[in-house]
């Protein structure tokens, strides 16, 4: 038993042995760490970008493989692929017919459908194919376009806002729709018994909602403000007759089984197993090719697309990895069309530095941190190049968002710098740089935190840990059930922070940015607090000279640029297939309009 | 009588002898000690930083010391561009745990790495070596807890009866109704950092209540045997009849309980992980490894695998070990 | 044994209670607050304005949530006596319409899976324990460990992969729990068609239980084939089989009773995991959305409902041993 111990030990001794390595460069001083422990402030290496940026230069170049062997592709090469192909132009043939059946799917049930209390985005999805809003963007210009109003007035002090109804519209049970509905509708989302706290906050500087005849309504605004019209455009109606008939309107039937007055009418909902809808025949306006659309819920997102291979689901969206590996089999490819879109109500990440930490009250720390986290090389590689760095609170393609703000580069060695001249060094020695803050000496080490089962975030945020160590930063990351998590956030608990944001196509800055909204009052988690932000936004808030208002912005991008509030990172596209089944899709640059759409008599 | 055997032996010693007798026991404890020889030795095992570097002419052992003139060198890049006149001894797998590389992400098993990489390009088998520090110490010390308490409170339970057995039967089934999502979330709040030992102490404290039910049923079936109450006649304390008589016979389900309880700690770690109240990252465990592969399924099998296998050994030796011991305990068995 | 039943009948209602209080106030008093969840307080628009603070207050008397905890509990506690379980947080329904909804396939599943799960572990066992040692039994030994070691997910997405996705063969639906148009089928076809789509959840939530409850069965079975009245029966000349399932298995089925009490209320859980790749509407998916949502009542319903299930379980596992064992008794 003992000698097989002793011939064990030295069994692994020899293996380990075998390891030893020799060194082949010659001396270069540049590559030596300080080898000096005499020195009592140790200037930390910086850490060279040189490997990352060999993997980003050539594609290809860091696999090679002996040759006639296909080296794999690098993701940035394969996200090209992926694009290949994608977005092509719309199919239409001579003869348009209506009919068929389109399927899509979501992944859980909606928790209601009815649109004042609902909140969810798929209840959203529905109201909007069931229930018309009083106007709409279009999916290129972003206009809004007539839909149950067929006209509008602004008073010139921008405190009334006049529709003028259609006379044609009927409720899908052929009752007609008037401005009273407008008003019924105001009044229960203004209603505390009434579950909808987003809807009333929405609308709290709303004075009044006036029907002063049939077809007509007029909204009073308490204040001016420049979101004004797109919040009243964007209103649902709910038919009065459905819903007043004595039954608490949180717990109406009618919100499991809409009436609505849009393009489809809804048939029915099983749960957990699929939502129905058909053509509304006497729908108002351009009644949609396609007659019924069944919205499949399917969790799962392997399952999904196992279905729509086989011809269940015909519109789905995919993820980026599926999008790069799986649907690039030959049967997606020879089924399905491929499209993306930066979508108008998408989102961005970011990674929010809390200034009430003495860490990130120094701008040149803020910026040092942007500098460590190498969002190009996660931008080509863990997104397929799938994405893109955003440098500002815009959606992209909106007027307010600057494109000439180039982001900063990741670059370690200027993060060094800048931690140093914020006087961020390692004065004892420990490999973390630490400071002298009202008399103590703190140590630069602090946590990351954000909500667990963000995939992306906690990638993020174990590739700028491993930057930070080098950079002599140590960073505990933490992710937090969502509850809990709101709460930290809510209260301003968190030293640094990863999440996102909706975006929408106009949007005003004010919550997020203003330094009114600090603490609990508002969204201004990371306490940013800059005078002239603040006033750029509050002219911006009553600018309704769009242009102006555009210019205003543009202003405030530069200020966040400089600034660094947040690491700004990336707004990733939405990602879609479509059986080619379905023709004349196309490819907006907001969205796609399912409403376009059909299928040929003999793909039905 | 001609009996050559010495004339003492202690219980625990004729325990250890019967267990030594069975080779698949002796077999699987031994891989259970190689494998926390692993854990304890990892860095010699998986590591960017070389067991003994001689550079400028000095001798350096970074695996086990910190250097202050290494203290943020990136080991990947320095032993790469290794000077003339300097000489490295690598650990077999030169490559740490934490170290990305996010170009080769998700990348099959090669000659580069043995177990392929994670999502963020991590050797896999360089954060299954350090990851079973991780997952042999929840296992342990999770099941160690919770068979502590439930065989303690089951054999009085059970033992005792009337109204001690009531109360305990109470408390039984209070622990086994308890919400335990709750009670972590709230543990969670209230720490100030994220350690294994909370994840330990929250499985171990509702994971006892099986053993108890068990052990009880036990000390119901055996404390009318003939052998308890001659021990109670012969005036033999309580305790002692306890743990000396009746517990070995009562061992048999409880051991089982406790193999399996080793490896379901490991995917409850994984699910918790899953859920963010796991080893926070980027420590690797194995059950972190698997809340992964959840999400990669078709793509990167060595995700699922390698994890599984380790369940798999880590559920096999525990058993034989713990029929060994069962086995080795049982007081019929003997010569 | 009577009068036994009726005193633990009787400790059930205080026990319930101390479960039930304890269970509410840890609930309510971990982080996350269902008022802030809901109006999306994290977002942009809630906090922004002058009347959010007072928003939140509606919402929160909306819910009941306003009145302090010493008030809310008997509240809640009067209504569970008439069996009303209040309205769920997130869609407004009563509670017993959302869990009447899912409990029906949801004890299908769980009931075949125990079903199946004994059926084939039982005679595994036994097959291991008479044949203990043998290369047989580790044979046995190590296809179960195997099984044991799969993940759930894993196993479930193979066998979508090749028996269900399309990609090999099609035998076995992708999921959900009936097909479209299904309310039209006969009672027979129904049946069918329900044990057709329920078939590769079952097998992914029994596989994994082969392996343990067929080594406590071996294990228990050991056991008593060392007793000396095994040996007596043998010496009897009786043959084998009679030795085996007419004296060994009655007793070695203790252990395995045990087990049962644990079993009760899992009746009503589910995996999510499962749950979720099979788009199963389960229980199981619906106790983890509410604890998200921090959606009380439904947690509270589930959290009640499965400890009047544990409690019984316990009890009808008690009773079983003394009827099964005549040494146990109780006094």
């Amino acid at each position: 038993m003992k000698k097989a111990v002793v011939v064990l030990l030295l069994a692994l001794v020899l293996a380990v042995a075998g390891c030893g390595k020799s060194g082949t460069k010659p001396r270069e001083d540049t590559d030596a760490p300080p080898a000096n422990p005499a020195s009592t402030e140790s200037t930390l290496a910086a850490p060279t970008a040189a490997s990352t940026e060999a993997a980003l230069a050539a594609p290809g170049a860091a696999h090679q493989s002996p040759a006639g062997v296909e080296a794999p592709l690098t993701p940035a090469e394969l996200g090209a692929k992926s694009l290949e192909g994608a977005n092509p132009a719309p199919v239409v043939d001579a003869k348009i017919t209506d009919g068929g059946t389109l399927t899509r799917r979501f992944s859980s049930d909606p928790d209601s459908l009815n649109p004042v209390t609902g909140r969810d985005y798929y209840g959203m999805l529905i109201n909007e194919l069931v229930t018309d809003s009083l106007a709409k963007r279009n999916f290129d210009t972003f206009e809004y376009e007539p839909r149950l109003a067929r006209s509008w007035e602004i008073s010139s002090d921008h405190l009334s806002y006049t529709f003028h109804l259609r006379d044609d519209v009927k409720w899908q049970d052929g009752v007609p729709f008037t401005s009273d509905d407008v008003v019924y509708t105001f009044d229960r989302i203004m209603d505390p018994k009434v579950d909808a706290p987003q809807a009333r906050n929405y609308f709290t500087d709303v004075e009044s909602v006036t029907a002063p005849d049939k077809y007509t309504v007029v909204f009073k605004w308490k204040k001016p403000y420049f979101l004004g019209f797109p919040t009243c455009a964007e209103f649902v109606p709910v038919a009065r007759h459905v819903f007043d008939t004595g039954v608490d309107f949180n717990s109406h039937p009618a919100g499991r089984a809409p009436v609505g007055n849009g393009m489809y009418r809804f048939v029915n909902w099983k749960t957990s197993e699929q939502i129905t809808l058909e053509r509304n025949e006497g729908y108002y306006g351009r009644k949609p090719h396609i007659k019924r659309t069944v919205f499949r819920i399917v969790p799962d997102d392997n399952a999904a697309l196992l279905m729509a291979s086989s011809g269940v689901i015909d519109v789905l969206g995919v993820r980026p990895d599926q999008w790069v590996k799986d649907i690039d089999k030959d049967i997606f490819r020879r089924d399905f069309n491929r499209y993306y879109y930066y979508d108008g109500e998408g989102s961005y990440g970011y990674i929010g530095w809390n200034a009430r930490r003495p860490y990130f009250a120094d701008r040149r720390v803020r910026l040092a941190m942007t500098h460590l986290v190498d969002r190009e090389g996660i931008r080509r590689n863990l997104l397929y190049g799938l994405a893109q760095i955003v440098t500002g609170t815009f959606y992209i393609y909106s007027p307010d968002y600057d494109p000439s703000i180039k982001p900063w580069p990741y670059d370690p060695a200027e993060a060094a710098r800048l931690l140093d001249e914020a006087d961020w060094k390692d004065h004892d020695g420990d490999g973390i740089r630490d400071k002298m803050v009202d008399g103590q000496s703190v140590k630069f080490t602090f946590t990351y935190m954000f909500p667990a089962g963000g995939t992306l975030s906690q990638k993020t945020g174990e590739l700028l840990q491993e930057q930070l160590k080098k950079a002599g930063v140590e960073m505990n990351i933490r992710p937090l059930e969502w509850a809990t998590f709101l709460e930290r956030l809510n209260e301003g608990d968190f030293d640094a922070v990863t999440l996102g944001w909706a975006l929408s196509v106009e949007q005003d800055p004010y919550q997020l940015w203003h330094s009114s909204q600090i603490g609990q009052r508002g969204s201004n988690s990371v306490a940013f607090r800059n005078a002239e932000a603040d006033s750029v936004i509050e002219q911006a808030r009553v600018e309704f000279d769009a242009a102006k208002r555009h210019e205003l912005y543009h202003r405030f991008d530069a200020i966040l640029h400089d600034e660094q509030p947040y690491t700004f990172l990336f707004t990733t596209p939405s990602l879609a297939i479509v059986n080619k089944r379905v023709h004349n899709v196309v490819p907006h640059k907001m969205r796609l309009d399912s409403r376009e759409w059909y299928i040929p008599a003999e793909l039905q | 009588m001609t009996d050559v055997r010495p004339a003492h032996r202690s219980y625990w010693g004729l325990v250890r002898r019967e267990f030594m007798r069975r080779p698949l026991a002796v077999g699987a404890l031994g891989a259970v000690v190689i494998l926390v020889l692993v854990a304890v030795f990892a860095p010699y095992l998986a590591d960017d930083a070389p067991i003994i570097l001689r550079h400028n002419g000095r001798i350096y052992f970074p695996s086990t010391f910190s250097y202050r003139e290494f203290q943020t060198t990136d080991w990947a890049q320095f032993v790469d561009r290794l000077q003339v006149g300097d000489w490295v001894l690598m650990p077999p797998v030169p490559r740490g745990p934490g170290t990305t590389d996010i170009a080769g992400f998700l990348s099959r098993p090669s000659r580069e790495h043995l177990c392929g990489t994670d999502d963020l390009g991590r050797d896999v088998l360089a954060r299954m070596i350090w990851g079973s520090r991780i997952s042999l110490s929840v296992g342990f010390v999770a099941v160690g807890i919770a068979v502590l308490i439930g065989i303690v409170l089951g054999a009085v339970a059970g033992y005792f009866g009337g109204a001690i057995d009531i109360v305990i039967s109470r408390i039984i089934e209070v622990v086994i109704c308890f919400p335990v999502f709750f009670l972590i979330l709230i543990i969670i709040a209230l720490v100030p950092k994220m350690s294994i030992f909370y994840l330990m102490f929250a499985i171990g404290i509702v994971g006892w209540t099986g053993v108890a039910r068990f052990v009880r049923a036990e000390f119901l079936k055996l404390r009318g045997q003939d052998f308890a109450v001659a021990a109670t006649a012969l005036g033999a304390p309580a305790l002692r009849i306890i743990f000396r008589h009746i517990l070995p016979n009562a061992m048999a389900p409880v051991l089982v309980s406790a193999t399996f309880g080793v490896a379901g700690a490991i995917l409850t770690e994984s699910a918790l992980s899953f859920l963010g109240f796991g080893v926070p990252p980027p420590t690797a465990s194995w059950g972190s490894i698997l809340s992964l592969a959840r999400q990669y399924v078709y793509e990167a099998w060595w995700l699922t695998a390698f994890p599984g296998a380790a369940i798999f050994m880590s559920v096999l030796c525990y058993n034989l070990i713990g029929e060994g011991l069962r086995d080795a305990v049982d007081p019929r068995l003997k010569v | 044994m009577r009068q036994y039943i009726i005193r633990r009948l009787l400790w059930m209602v205080p026990t319930l209670v101390g479960i039930t209080l304890v269970t509410f106030l840890i609930v309510q008093l971990a982080p996350g607050d269902p008022v802030k969840l809901a109006t999306g307080a994290g977002g942009e628009a809630l906090k922004a304005t002058s009347t959010a603070k007072q928003i939140i207050e509606e919402q929160r008397r909306l819910l009941g949530l306003d009145r302090p905890l010493w008030q809310r509990y008997p509240v809640w506690l009067g209504k569970l006596c008439v069996l009303d379980f209040g309205t769920s947080f997130r869609d407004w329904r009563p509670v017993r319409t959302v869990i009447a909804e899912r409990l029906p396939i949801t004890l299908e599943i769980n009931l075949l899976s125990i079903f199946i799960a004994y059926v084939i572990s039982i005679p595994i066992g036994v097959f291991s324990a008479v044949r203990a040692g043998t290369v047989r039994d580790h044979v046995v030994t190590v296809i179960l460990f195997i099984l044991y070691s799969l993940p759930s997910f894993w196993v479930a997405y193979i066998l979508i992969y090749f028996l269900a996705g399309g990609n090999y063969y099609s035998i076995f639906p992708v999921g959900g729990i009936n097909s479209a148009g299904s309310e039209s089928y006969g009672a027979l076809h129904w049946v069918a068609d329900r044990l057709w789509h329920i078939s590769l959840p079952v097998l992914v939530l029994t596989y994994a239980s082969f392996a343990g409850l067929s080594r406590y069965m071996r294990s228990g079975m050991m056991e008593i084939l060392r007793q000396d009245y095994i040996r007596t029966a043998r010496a009897k000349g009786l043959p084998e089989r009679w030795v085996i399932y007419k004296h060994a298995l009655r007793n070695s089925v203790i252990p395995i009773v045990t087990i049962l009490a644990g079993l009760l209320p899992s009746l009503i859980g589910g995996s999510i995991i499962t749950e979720t790749i099979f788009n199963v509407p389960g229980l199981g998916r619906l106790a983890w959305e509410a604890v998200l949502a921090r959606d009380y009542p439904v947690i509270m319903a589930e959290a009640t409902i499965t400890a009047v299930l544990a409690l019984f379980g316990i009890l009808l596992s008690d009773i079983l041993y003394a009827v099964v064992d005549p040494r146990i008794k109780y006094d």
